[in-house]
């Protein structure tokens, strides 16, 4: 099993620029420790948080990590799917290739305000949007004629079932340096990321319709606060099933909130608030607790989220290499 | 006078095709490079949808500079404005303004490649008054808990932007144009900064559009921000090599760049597809760089300076797309042209 870390952006320094420098070190540690991935999640207008673009921060995280995979949840409501093509290339080309991406239609109606389509339609255009990303990632020369977006604007290519429209090659052809200027009525967006065909896509909800989009393109779930991560995995091993995948094409990754001590004790009483499916208490606990979790998941990827209140950057740094030197080992046989 | 330099816009034209790994490898190098020689400030540039795979995301690859220098200033320039989401764009140049601890200085632009508007499903028309409006959201939403907006082309109601830029109320304001008078005295009526991209600009169209920026900026009774110059510059020790640099890379990349922006057209409008050398357009184009020994690329920064010019981005990249000999002359250029020049901050 894979194990990571997991950054959700609660700012709790009065600059938000000391936030980051403690991510950053905290990132740092994961990979010394040799821990998989590291995962930064967004939120938007909401006041306390202080990451609202993951693939920012993931640029910065980039810069000061060599091996890690560095997996994004970015939040599709008011990017444009093609904005999001081109960031997640470039982040995937600063990071060597080490790109994971996730992506989630937001959780409020708050997230939508300034997004021109409507909240209740939300899963179509996440959809869509997806369906236009990995495209962009995927082919070169395409229009999307999609219900919410029609890309290039001015297209002249036909409408019918598929909203996917590849190029066809019909001479005489222009290359697209000499098409400057010209009428187009296909894009590409360029550059590339360096994983080939696109970078893993990684779906952050376990909605029902997340599941069975997810399972038809052979996408993982990505599941933070599931509070039935157990029935969400059934639903998707089967709906992989029904698609005529396998199991070990996707990654299913599970979040909690951990933090570990030597005295399993001690740590229970430095908790103050914490949700009721959080993993505290000493390394033995936290491990047993953790293989139960997969025993009833089946998942193949665990992510710590160790940024609870009232504890110190250091207690959350001691907590990470006392999970990656006892319990890690253990997981990742 | 400060000196930004630029513009990184990690392309692997025909002309001199790279990997694109390599060229984002290459400029955090150059990144750091620049910061130990004293330059001011770093510049990248965008576009989109684009052969040679052009940078179309600026701010993730500052945001991976900026951890790897400690002062130099972190340029977009220009990020294209009217392309993005203004909320999007105001929460991300939070996020990066703090991750380089106050270092971001915003350029903007308006973009003005149609595919760029048409790829985004964007019309290209009321890309002006567009740009205004997303200024003064920037203004509105750094300043204030909750904001609301209704304008022609954006509206939102008690939007809360987290965080807040680090550098209050903004990271500094820019607005780089071209050789139109519009948008000089676009930026001079909101009262931001004009950066004049002075490429094919002759130097007494710079002279006037400076002075248009400043007249429109005295009759919206708003204080002028600052101005600066850029421009392709090459540089070397003597005449001789002045000139193999313009022949081997400049001219073969700038007539591949002509062909594809879609610059020049025919009697019929049409975009042509090979330009001969003799073309006027290269001498324009060679008139408004700062070519030369030190000496000259001196006298002709001087210049800029004496028309109140505080910044100068020197392009050093368009001229030469091999890394190794921009770093030949981007030392040569910090040790030679900067020291003639009153710095605000020192190596």
């Amino acid at each position: 099993m894979r194990v990571g870390v997991l950054l959700t952006g609660e700012s709790r320094e009065r600059v938000v620029a000391d936030d980051f420098e403690q991510w950053i070190k905290y990132v740092q540690i994961a990979e010394e420790s040799g821990l998989d991935s590291a995962w930064i999640t967004e939120s938007y207008f909401s006041a306390g948080v202080a990451c609202p673009s993951a693939i920012t921060l993931g640029a910065a995280v980039a810069a000061t990590t060599r091996d890690i995979l560095v997996g994004v949840s970015v939040k599709l409501p008011l990017r444009h799917p093609l904005k999001v093509c081109e960031d997640a290339a470039v982040l995937d080309l600063l990071l060597g290739g080490r790109l994971l991406f996730g992506a989630d239609p937001g959780v409020n109606r708050q997230e939508w305000n300034g997004s021109r389509f409507p909240w209740s339609e939300r899963w179509d255009v996440f959809c869509e949007a997806l369906d236009i990303i990995v495209k962009g990632w995927s082919h070169d020369g395409f229009a999307y004629l999609g219900k919410y977006h029609r890309l290039p604007v001015e297209t002249r290519v036909q409408d019918n079932d598929d909203p996917f429209h590849l190029e066809p090659c019909k001479p005489p052809h222009l290359t697209p340096m000499e098409r400057a200027g010209r009428p187009f009525d296909y894009l590409s967006v360029l550059p590339k990321s360096i994983q080939i065909p696109h970078p893993p896509v990684y779906l952050g909800n376990g909605d029902s319709r997340a599941i069975e989009f997810a399972a038809r393109y052979g996408h993982s779930l990505l599941l933070v606060g599931d509070d039935n991560p157990a029935k969400t995995a059934a639903t998707y091993w089967k709906e992989l099933q029904r698609c005529g995948r396998q199991k070990h094409e996707v990654d299913f990754v599970v979040a909690r909130d951990v933090y570990v001590e030597a005295d399993g004790d001690k740590a229970r009483s430095r908790i103050v608030e914490v949700s009721d499916n959080a993993l505290v208490g000493s390394p033995g606990e936290v491990f047993g607790e953790i293989k139960a979790l997969q025993d009833e998941t089946g998942m193949r990827h665990f992510l710590c989220h160790m940024q609870l209140p009232g504890l110190s950057p250091e207690r959350i740094n001691d907590s990470l290499r006392l999970f990656a030197s006892e319990i890690r080992p253990l997981l990742q046989m | 006078m400060e000196f930004w330099l630029g513009l990184y816009g990690m392309q692997s034209p025909r002309t001199f095709p790279r990997s694109v790994p390599y060229l984002y490898r290459a400029v955090m190098e150059h990144a750091v490079e620049a910061e130990r020689l004293g330059y001011d400030g770093f510049a990248l540039t965008e576009h989109h949808f684009w052969y040679d795979s052009y940078c179309p995301s600026l701010l993730p690859v500052l945001a991976a500079i900026a951890q790897r220098t400690k002062t130099i200033r972190l340029l977009p320039c220009a990020l294209l404005a009217t392309l993005r989401n203004p909320l999007r764009l105001a929460e991300e140049i939070a996020v990066l303004d703090h991750l380089s601890r106050g270092r971001l200085t915003l350029m903007l632009g308006y973009g003005y490649r149609s595919e760029e508007f048409e790829g985004f499903g964007l019309g290209k028309q009321g890309r002006g008054s567009r740009f205004s409006e997303i200024i003064e959201i920037l203004r509105l939403t750094s300043g204030r808990q909750e904001a609301s907006f209704s304008g022609e082309y954006y509206s939102f109601d008690g939007v809360s932007i987290h965080p807040k830029p680090l550098q209050q109320p903004n990271p500094p304001l820019w607005l780089a144009g071209g050789g139109q008078t519009a948008t000089a005295r676009r930026a001079g009526r909101l009262g931001i900064s004009y950066c004049v991209a002075a490429v094919s600009q002759p130097f007494e169209r710079v002279k006037e559009l400076i002075a248009e920026y400043h007249d429109a900026a005295a009759q919206a009774n708003v204080a002028p921000g600052q101005v600066a110059v850029a421009t392709d510059v090459a540089v070397a020790e003597t005449q001789d090599e002045v000139d193999r640099i313009v022949a081997e890379d400049l001219l073969p990349v700038y007539a591949e760049q002509l062909v594809s922006f879609g610059f020049i057209r025919d009697e019929q409008g049409n975009p042509v597809t090979e330009i001969p050398p003799e073309h006027p357009i290269f001498q324009v184009l060679m008139d408004s760089f700062v070519l030369g020994t030190p000496d000259e690329v001196t006298e002709r920064i001087q210049a800029f300076r004496e028309l109140g010019c505080d910044v100068f981005v020197p392009r050093l990249v368009e001229a030469n797309f091999r890394s190794d000999r921009i770093l030949r002359e981007m030392r040569l250029f910090a040790d030679t042209v900067l020291p003639r020049f009153q710095r605000r901050t020192g190596p």
